[in-house]
Order: structure tokens, then C-alpha cells, then sequence
């Protein structure tokens, strides 16, 4: 029983990653703002810059 | 009350060494390339100079102030709309007087400036001699000598930059002579806009000069403010009219002559040459590198040399890790009972984010060599020796810039595109990046190349790879520049910066962002995606399938007995929810040789991050090994494909649909859901006509 919960929450919690993750990346917000001086437009920008809009000078 | 910060600007010319200042002054990590257009939007940073705040504004590199090209306006609108305390403009010593051009332009738009001449210690070695005393009366500026990337006089630039800022002289109007007949239309036009409150934030006589030269921003904005604006611009007219009947050229023509002969008198009196610096070092190893007869076999030679070592030297420790997650794999079985939980941690979690994790050392070497022949100049030159063929096909070198971006990430390589000054080029380099092979693909090719091919033919098959990504993007460029965006192609001079040897910090520092986001990027999305893959090729469960197997098993005895619990694994998968996904791609993909279902969901899953792809399989084939020692995947792979099924996947796999990250980069920079939706359907169709035609010719040829 313990195990089937335990399962049941990592799922949850994995499909909450996932459909957070598709859906910054359809809006565009975790892509890169340009600003932040350490993702944008170095090719070491994956595209998902925790730092896109909130933080937009380091 | 927040404390105020001091602004500082940084400008200057492409790849005259702006962002490795940058970087020195704020200890930010931007990738600094040797070749123009790295910096296309302006970033900011932060430093601090005897307790004084200083904020950093890197803008894009620009030869003028002109607004041809949207770097150029990005650079100019920035100073003028958000005025910062000072402008540091970085000249390259070693090209004094094309890079003084800019320099000029600040002068005349009146802005506290500050010069540092760059890469001076290069400029020395090439027998140059500079008499900054003069060189700073003439000019009107302070000039500070420095090496970006050893942080020489950087510190004295901050000093100066601070001194200028908080002491602000407006320069003197560099002693630089339009002419007599553009000195009095200038002085006309300068008092109509000096009455004119709406423009007030402009420097008069820069308006002036700008109507003469008949920039097309400055006129819309006096248009749209001035209360005289008709009165103005009709002047500015008449002056234009005048000026090109007196100098039989174009106005813009007269003003540039004018800064490029002051700038020449300037360097005439202040700067010495104490050698023949024709036949530098660069030029002879140019002779070789971007000649006709060799340009193309060495840029070859060395990418499969790249991708050979990349899949060699990173052979070894890839094999550690593999064994590492294996023995992982075996204390979570010995630990755990068996069950759902034992198996989403080794066939989900560990044969997932395992199956991506392997490849960092592959990752780490790609990087290394990228970040080197970037560092080095040698990029520059490959998109020289690129540009007759990229003349042919109707856009030229510049856009194979954006390209060789794209061997790392298609996200920056389509931002990169803004350098591009004509519409069309952009929107095709644009349609054509993703078809550069990311690095996201290559733990794709580095499994597949090394479980069904010779490990000395793995590094050829991988180059191969590339090779067609680069052949296919040519093509469809051509297609699309023809059918799709026809128009006369630009005319393009590409500059070649010097060799420089580069740095270690440097290529560590862009190996350690690679590799960095690689591995978050696997502990995060992929560990999510992993889990989501296990639990819906696990779930639903069929009862009465199992209760039937349970019963054949107890009687079921030695090798009966494994191939029961075989059947019984694929039978669940097929009953799941992703074997019922994969099995609808199933008629897709058959003639492409794609009929494993399993091949299909991996593809999809693909969708969100190329790396993705690797992890689904590591789950998928995981998953049906009946095993209690999980094979590798390889194995299991060699298994259930042929070596020409696993070519057709990766040519699949390398033309199809970018990933959710780049279609919203297309969108984001064309400003319309027309493009990304296009650059979906074609890639994706191309990929399927791709992989069916390499999997039934080798079907033909008996490769099968």
C-alpha cells in the first residue's frame, strides 16, 4: 500500500515537471531574455533560463 | 531610497574584445566567440569600484551608428533613450582606424566617452606604436591601453570610466572637418532642431547631421515631434539636394569620408609602424586555411577529426559511468522487493536519466573543440570558405555563422540570425538552423554509432551525420530562397579576425556552462520525463492477462519459464498506454524501418528535449528485459535492430521536428505561429522522405 502511494506521488509530482516544463516552454518564458549575462546567446543556452524575465540583471 | 548605480556602456566594433571585458569588469560568464555578432541584445552586469555600484550594459557590436542593421539600433536607441553615465568604447588597436569610426559617432552624439584600445599587447607585437598623449588631445578623450582576456588595464578603465562618469566634460567636438558646405547647412538645420522642445533629448547638431545623411529613424522621429517637422525635413531635403549637386555622391557617402579623414589624419600623426605588418602570422596561415584549393578538405578534415576524438577519447570514461548506473541498478534490485517501486527506480529513473548521464564525457569533448576552433578564429574562416557556396545558394557567409551556432543549441543560432541585415537571408537561416545537428542529438548518434557499428567506424558515421545535416540545410536554403523568399542576395564582405590562441579559463568556463546545463537538464526535465515514460508504458495493467500468465508460470519450469516472463513484459508494454501510442506510429514509420513501436515513442517523447529520446529508449527497452541483470541498452538494442534501422532512426532523428524550445524562438523572433508551424511540418516531413529513402536503398543494396 505504502509503495503504491509512494509511486502515486512521484508520478504526480514528475507529470507536474513535465507539464510545467512544456508549458514555459510553449510561452516562452523560460526562454532566454537576452540579459541576464550568463545563458543568452552563448551557445551554453539550453533555452530554460531560470533567470528569463525575473532576473534581468545579474 | 535605493542606492543609484553608475551606468556604464560598453560598445564597439564586432569582435573587438567587448564582451571579454565585459566579462573581466562584471565576472559574468558570456560566451565570447572570435568571430562577429556574439553580442545581439545588450546585457547587463554588475561591478563594484572603491564601494561605488557600477552597472555594466554590454551593447551589440557595431560599426556605426547608423541604423542599417538591428544591433545598430538596439545600440543606438540605447544610449539615446537611457543615457548612460558613460560610453566605453572598445577599439581593436591591431584595426585602429575602421574601429575610430565608431568612436567618432560617439563624439558627435556628445556622450561622456572613454576609449580602451584592446588587445594592445597584439597590436605591439605587430610593430605598432601609439603616442596616447596625442592621440587623447586630438581625440578629446581619455584613452586606456588594455588585454581583455588577461584583465591588463582593466582596473585603470574602470577608474577612468568612473572619473568620466562622475566629472562629466562634454568632449570637445572632435576637430573634424564635414567641409565648408555641409558646416553651413549643419549650422542651419542645427538651430531649426535646437528650438524644438519635443527633441530637446537629442543633441542638436547630431539631429542635423543625421538629417543629412538622410537616416531614416531620426527623420520618422522628427516627424512625428517637432512642431516645425515639415519646415525641417524640407530643409534637410533642400540640404541633401544641395550637397549631392556640389559632391556628385550621396550625402552619407560625404559624412563617412569626412570621419574616415579625420580618423586618418588622427592615426597619420599618432600612430607608428615599426614593421611590415603585411604578412602577419595570420595571413600566412590563411593562405592555407581559406585558400581555394584547400579551404573545404581541411574544414572537413577537421570536423571528422573533431567527431572522432569526441567519440574515442570520450569511449573510456563513458564506459565507467555506464558501469557505475549498472551497479546502481543492481543495489536498488538487491535492496528492494520486487515491484512497481523497484522498477521505476532502475528501468524508469536509472535507466532513464543513466542512459543520458553516460554521455558527458562526450559532451565535455564536443564543447572543448567547438569552444577551441570558436576561440581560436577558426569559425570565422570556415564561414569565409563556406561563402561561395552559400553565395550559390542565395545568401552568403554571415548566415553561416548562425549555423555554426547551431552545432550547440538551435536557440541561440536562430537569436544569432539578428545580425543578418536582410529580411529574407534571416527567415531562411532561420528555417535552416535546426537542421544543424544540436549537441541535444548527439548521445542519440554516440548510442546508436556505438552499438551497431565498429568502434573505428563509429566517429565516421556520427561525422556523417553532421556532414548531412549541413548538405540538407544547403539544399533547402536554396529551395527556400528560390520558391519561398526569392530576392537578389546581399552583397557581403566577411571580415577574418586575427588567429588568437585561446584562453583555458575561457574554453573551461563554456565547457563547464555545457556541461553544467547538460546535467541539470538531466536531473530535472529528463528525470521528469523518465518517470512519466516508466509509469505509461507500465499502466494500465490487464488482469485477466496477468492471472493467466501467473498460471502458466507455476508449472512452467528453466528456459520455458523466461521466455513466459518475456512475453508476459512485451505483452504489458504493448498493453500500456505508450504501446498503444506507439503502435498507431507504427504504419508511419514501417517504411522508414521504424516499426518497433517503441522507436515511435521514443521519437515523440522526443519532442520536448532531443536528450529525451536517449532516456525513453534506456526505459523502453529496459522495461522488456526479462533479465534480473539489466542488460546495457546497447545490447538490448542490437537485439530488437539492424545497424541500418539504427542509421534510419539517427537520419530521423537529426531532421526532425526541433524541439518545443526552438519552435518558440522561431515564433518569438518572426513574430507569427506562420513559421515555427512551417519549420514543424517540413522538418518532420523531411525527415520521414530522409529515413525511408536511406532505409529502403539499403534495403535494396542488401545493407538490411
Amino acid at each position: 500500500m505504502l509503495e503504491t502511494i509512494l509511486v502515486i506521488v512521484i508520478v504526480l509530482i514528475a507529470a507536474g515537471a513535465a507539464a510545467r516544463f512544456i508549458y514555459r516552454s510553449l510561452t516562452g518564458k523560460g526562454t532566454p531574455c537576452g540579459k541576464c549575462g550568463s545563458c543568452p546567446l552563448s551557445d551554453s543556452c539550453s533555452g530554460w533560463c531560470e533567470n528569463a524575465g525575473e532576473k534581468a540583471s545579474k | 531610497m535605493p542606492e543609484k548605480h553608475l551606468r556604464i556602456a560598453l560598445a564597439g566594433n564586432p569582435n573587438s574584445g567587448k564582451t571579454t571585458i565585459f566579462n573581466a569588469l562584471t565576472g559574468a560568464r558570456q560566451h565570447v566567440g572570435n568571430y562577429p555578432g556574439v553580442t545581439v541584445e545588450h546585457k547587463q552586469g554588475t561591478c563594484t569600484l572603491d564601494g561605488r555600484r557600477i552597472l555594466v550594459t554590454d551593447l551589440p557590436g557595431t560599426y556605426s551608428l547608423t541604423a542599417h542593421s538591428p544591433d545598430e539600433v538596439v545600440a543606438r536607441d540605447f544610449i539615446i533613450n537611457e543615457p548612460p553615465d558613460v560610453v566605453v568604447d572598445i577599439v581593436d588597436a591591431g584595426n585602429l582606424e575602421r574601429n575610430l569610426y565608431l568612436a567618432v559617432q560617439f563624439m558627435e552624439l556628445r556622450v561622456p566617452l572613454v576609449l580602451a584600445f584592446n588587445m594592445i599587447d597584439m597590436a605591439e607585437s605587430r610593430g605598432m606604436r601609439f603616442d596616447y598623449p596625442q592621440l587623447e588631445a586630438m581625440l578629446g578623450v581619455r584613452i586606456i591601453p588594455t588585454v581583455g582576456n588577461k584583465g591588463r588595464g582593466i582596473r585603470e578603465l574602470l577608474k577612468a570610466a568612473v572619473e568620466a562618469a562622475e566629472h562629466p566634460q562634454p568632449p570637445q567636438r572632435p576637430s573634424l572637418r564635414y567641409g565648408r558646405d555641409v558646416v553651413r547647412e549643419l549650422d542651419t538645420l542645427e538651430q531649426m532642431v535646437a528650438g524644438e522642445p519635443a527633441l530637446a533629448r537629442y543633441p542638436a547638431r547630431w539631429v542635423a547631421l543625421k538629417l543629412i545623411e538622410g537616416d531614416d529613424e531620426v527623420c520618422d522621429t522628427v516627424r512625428k515631434s517637432a512642431a516645425a517637422a515639415d519646415a525641417i525635413v524640407a530643409r534637410a531635403a533642400e540640404s541633401t539636394a544641395r550637397l549631392e549637386k556640389i559632391y556628385h555622391d550621396s550625402t552619407e557617402i560625404i559624412i563617412a569620408e569626412s570621419r574616415y579623414g579625420f580618423i586618418s589624419g588622427v592615426c597619420e600623426r599618432a600612430v607608428k609602424s615599426t614593421v611590415e605588418t603585411r604578412h602577419d602570422m595570420s595571413d600566412q596561415i590563411d593562405k592555407v586555411v581559406t585558400g581555394p584549393l584547400l579551404g573545404i578538405p581541411i574544414f572537413l578534415l577537421l570536423m571528422l577529426a573533431m567527431f572522432y576524438l569526441v567519440f574515442r577519447l570520450g569511449g573510456p570514461p563513458m564506459e565507467w559511468i555506464e558501469a557505475l548506473f549498472g551497479w546502481l541498478g543492481g543495489q536498488v534490485e538487491n535492496l528492494l522487493p520486487p515491484g512497481h517501486l523497484r522498477s521505476l527506480l532502475t528501468d524508469g529513473i536509472i535507466a532513464g536519466v543513466g542512459g543520458v548521464l553516460v554521455f558527458v564525457p562526450n559532451i565535455v569533448l564536443l564543447f572543448l573543440a567547438i569552444s577551441f576552433l570558436e576561440d581560436s578564429g577558426y569559425m570565422a574562416r570556415a564561414a569565409f570558405i563556406m561563402d561561395p557556396i552559400m553565395s550559390r545558394i542565395g545568401l552568403h557567409g554571415k548566415s553561416f555563422i548562425p549555423l555554426m551556432l547551431g552545432f550547440g543549441c538551435s536557440v541561440p543560432a536562430i537569436m544569432a540570425t539578428r545580425t543578418l541585415d536582410n529580411r529574407r537571408d534571416r527567415f531562411v537561416t532561420i528555417l535552416v538552423a535546426p537542421l544543424m545537428s544540436c549537441g541535444a542529438r548527439l548521445p542519440v548518434y554516440i548510442l546508436l554509432a556505438g552499438a551497431f557499428f565498429p568502434k573505428e567506424a563509429a566517429g565516421y558515421v556520427i561525422f556523417s551525420l553532421y556532414v548531412l545535416g549541413v548538405a540538407v540545410a544547403v539544399v533547402m536554403a536554396r529551395l527556400f530562397r528560390k520558391f519561398l523568399l526569392p530576392g537578389p542576395a546581399t552583397p557581403f564582405v566577411m571580415e577574418l579576425p586575427p588567429y588568437r590562441l585561446p584562453t583555458l579559463r575561457g574554453m573551461l568556463i563554456h565547457v563547464w556552462e555545457r556541461t553544467r546545463l547538460y546535467v541539470r537538464k538531466a536531473a530535472t526535465v529528463i528525470l521528469a520525463f523518465s518517470v512519466l515514460i516508466w509509469a505509461l508504458s507500465t499502466f494500465p495493467r490487464n488482469a485477466a492477462l496477468e492471472r493467466d500468465y501467473e498460471a502458466r508460470l507455476v508449472s512452467a519450469q528453466g528456459d520455458e519459464a523466461q521466455a513466459l516472463r518475456s512475453e508476459l513484459l512485451l505483452q504489458r508494454q504493448q498493453y500500456s498506454f505508450a504501446g498503444r501510442f506507439g503502435r498507431i506510429m507504427v504504419p508511419v514509420l514501417q517504411p522508414a524501418g521504424l516499426g518497433d513501436w517503441r522507436l515511435g515513442t521514443a521519437l515523440f517523447a522526443g519532442l520536448g528535449a532531443k536528450e529525451v529520446v536517449v532516456s525513453t529508449l534506456g526505459t523502453l527497452f529496459s522495461l522488456s528485459d526479462a533479465d534480473e541483470e539489466s542488460a546495457q541498452l546497447r545490447t538490448a538494442l542490437r537485439e530488437h535492430l539492424s545497424p541500418l534501422q539504427a542509421y534510419a532512426f539517427m537520419v530521423f532523428v537529426l531532421l526532425y521536428i526541433p524541439c518545443i524550445a526552438t519552435v518558440v524562438i522561431i515564433k518569438k523572433e518572426t513574430a507569427s505561429w506562420r513559421w515555427p508551424l512551417f519549420a514543424v511540418g517540413y522538418t518532420t516531413a523531411l525527415a520521414w522522405v530522409a529515413s525511408t529513402i536511406v532505409f529502403q536503398l539499403g534495403m535494396l543494396l542488401g545493407l538490411g
